[in-house]
């Protein structure tokens, strides 16, 4: 039958993104209930099934098709996150130093973290660019 | 970009999952571009044209040309 190989390829990106689902509820569920073990554990073994769901289907899984979505959506998550922490980090530096607020700690690790993210970024633009 | 792979695809009696399996693509990547939500590659587009034994340029047109 001609439908059989669309149809299974449907259900092995729907099992793909179901198992990748199921382990991200494996892994919080497991860490909220005082697990950690068993949640990471649960993580691993639903990240490898979803791995192997993709590698031991008979068809194409994904495509060129799939890559353009996820660059696409790649760039407008790292165009958001520069935007918003050019306008969120210097407002909270002004008002921290003008004495509006007082600076929490934890954005000072979220600071680092956009700019360890920012950096790698900045490296693989590097490469690309060397590349091209 | 506009196209004419429906038209091809449907000439040869091929459905899109068919057409997907001949160029090793996805069936919603076929459907994509016949509805023009998507270009595809220059690979791609070569294997279209390669499977229908015809020209690229007779498949696809840049927007507001003649296909």
């Amino acid at each position: 039958m001609t439908h059989q190989p669309t149809t299974r390829r449907i259900g092995t990106r729907t099992r793909y993104v179901g198992l990748w689902i199921a382990a991200g509820v494996c892994y919080v569920g497991g860490l909220v209930a005082g697990y950690p073990l068993v949640a990471v554990a649960g993580f691993v073994v639903c990240g490898v099934a979803a791995t192997a769901t993709v590698h031991r289907a008979d068809g194409v899984v994904f495509d060129e098709r799939d890559r353009d979505i996820i660059e696409t959506a790649s760039a407008n998550t790292i165009q958001v996150l520069g935007i918003g922490s050019a306008i969120a980090f210097p407002s909270m530096v002004v008002l921290t130093a003008l004495d509006y607020v007082r600076w929490p700690p934890w954005l000072g690790a979220v600071g680092f973290f956009v700019a360890g993210l920012f950096a790698l970024w900045l490296a693989f633009l590097l490469i690309a660019r060397y590349r091209r | 970009m506009n196209n004419d792979l429906p038209a091809y695809r449907e000439r040869a009696g091929l459905s899109q999952g068919e057409l997907a399996d001949a160029v090793g693509v996805t069936r919603q990547t076929i459907n994509a571009i016949e509805r023009e939500r998507y270009d595809p590659s220059l690979d791609l587009a070569f294997a279209l044209a390669d499977h229908f034994d015809c020209r690229i340029e007779d498949l696809f047109t840049p927007d507001g040309g003649e296909p």
